[in-house]
């Protein structure tokens, strides 16, 4: 017989996974999962203890844990913990990338001609591309506004804080660029728009790899021997 | 520093700004009133440095010393009553033995404390070592820990290898590859959450006195869970792994394990335990 827990939020069971359910899912060990909280390859915001009838029981954002630990088990093999935690959230002071890394793709123009234009630089750092590439997204929005984001965008902390969010919002002509931090909740008035929200979560599964793709070893300092 | 420096040298009751020095000697009641910079220090008697601290070598401190800004140096050694405000990094070394107060936290790579010590912000490094009565406010994060004599870690611990004996407390999360803690006579230990791939906690093995009764210490936790788990002598509430073996005097609530599972008659699961 399953008592109903007391202290469940509000969200369906598919939006949670419990920690239990996870390992006979996925079928790696405590040993593993706690290795890999260490490691801060699982980051500690996305353990969330409840009080059950069961005992104390831990759920994880489902769809986010089955996708990292997937990550993990596919490139464990290949790259050490410590490279998988750069992969997920490469050091930004690393890589640089010039224009013409973005020659091929023209979704990155709008945000890169804007953010060089701000910074004076002839080319971005890592965090200054991700920027690029988030600014460059909405559609409907007007030069003067898309610099405003980009402006926004580089003074915001894009990677340090995963559970973050950003939402561009429009009233009455003017647009409210939003960084939210986990948890807050945002209530806008009835005539206020809402252009484009991002999940930072999604920065590592989505947008990295395709800033990461960009720029081959090769494309670093060249030393021959 | 390319011109050559000067040693310093200060005993009584004397009184520097501050600079760059080679070797630093302080002694008797001598102040520092600025930032200083050195090839190595070593005070004793009553020394305070009010500002930085950049040494390139070992920083000495015995009697009371009080280094009120942050601290850079390959060494760090107090002994006697030592009171750093400041944050402090070293390359190599620290070591606190007397009584120590750490205001902020602690990076280096090997750590050792006995005597009285109590840091308030966290430490981080490779190996940590301690004895006497160690109290950390913050987190440890290490590779390898050894605890005995009287430790608390209130903000967790994350490293490989735990070990522990004597009397433990430590809160938030005990989070390590592996965790081996020696009940020792008498003492109690009492943790909140212990997590790992191995986790292994028993009276101290004693071939001196075989038969004869002790009351041997106790471990108290809220949830173990882990991959491989002993218990003995333990109260939990859950413990949860892949192979689980309850020894003796064991108080659990509840058992979940999902390869392998036994218990000693002598303990008590209050819950049926579950396969999972």
């Amino acid at each position: 017989m399953a008592f109903p827990d007391s202290s469940s939020k509000c969200q369906s069971d598919d939006q949670w996974i419990s920690k239990k359910d996870l390992l006979a899912t996925t079928g790696i060990s405590y040993g593993q999962l706690y290795r890999w909280k260490r490691e801060r390859l699982i980051p500690d915001s996305w353990f969330d203890k409840r009080s059950a009838f069961t005992g104390q029981e831990t759920y994880f954002p489902r769809a986010l844990i089955l996708e990292r630990i997937h990550f993990i088990l596919e490139n464990k093999d290949r790259y050490t913990l410590p490279q998988l935690a750069e992969l997920i959230s490469p050091n930004p002071k690393g890589r640089r990338f010039a224009p013409r890394h973005f020659d091929h793709h023209p979704e990155f123009f709008p945000g890169v001609t804007l953010i060089l234009k701000l910074t004076g630089q002839h080319d971005l750092d890592y965090g200054q591309a991700l920027a690029a590439l988030i600014a460059s997204e909405p559609g409907n929005l007007s030069e003067g506004e898309r610099e405003f984001f980009c402006s926004c965008l580089l003074s915001w902390p894009l990677m340090a804080e995963p559970d973050a969010s950003i939402a561009l919002i429009r009233r009455c002509g003017t647009l409210f660029p939003l960084y939210m931090k986990p948890e807050s909740c945002l209530m806008l008035p009835k005539d206020a728009q809402t252009l484009y929200t991002l999940s930072l979560n999604r920065l590592p599964a989505d947008y990295q790899p395709r800033l990461n793709a960009l720029t081959q070893p090769d494309d670093e300092i060249p030393t021959k021997i | 520093m390319s011109e050559k420096l000067m040693n310093l040298h200060l005993s009584g009751s004397s009184e520097v700004g501050g600079g760059q020095y080679n070797e630093v000697r302080m002694s008797g009641g001598s102040h520092v009133r600025g930032d200083m910079e050195c090839n190595c220090l070593h005070a004793s008697g009553s020394s305070h440095i009010f500002g930085q601290l950049n040494c390139h070598g070992a920083v000495h401190g015995s009697g009371a010393t009080h280094l009120q800004g942050d601290v850079q140096a390959s060494e760090l050694h107090l002994s006697g009553s030592g009171h750093v405000s400041g944050h402090v990094h070293c390359q190599d070394l620290i070591v606190l033995s007397g009584s120590s107060q750490i205001e902020q936290s602690m990076e280096c790579t090997r750590f050792s404390a006995s005597g009285s010590s109590h840091i308030r912000g966290d430490l981080r490094g490779q190996t940590m070592r301690a004895s006497g009565s160690c109290r950390v406010d913050g987190a440890v994060h290490m590779d390898k820990v050894e605890l005995s004599g009287a430790a608390t870690i209130q903000g967790g611990v994350e490293c490989e290898e735990f070990k522990g004996s004597g009397s433990l407390d430590i809160g938030g999360l005990l989070n390590a590859g592996s965790v081996e803690i020696n009940l020792t006579d008498g003492g109690k230990c009492t943790l909140h959450d212990i997590g790992g791939d191995r986790v292994h906690i028993a009276p101290e093995a004693t071939l001196k006195w075989p038969g004869f009764f002790k009351r041997s210490g106790r471990l108290s936790a809220s949830v173990i869970e882990a991959t491989d788990i002993y218990l003995e002598n333990t109260t939990a509430q859950v413990v949860r792994g892949a192979r689980v073996k309850i020894g003796p005097n064991c108080r659990i609530d509840r058992v979940e394990y999902s390869e392998a599972f036994s218990a000693d008659p002598a303990s008590k699961i209050l819950q049926s335990p579950v396969k999972l």
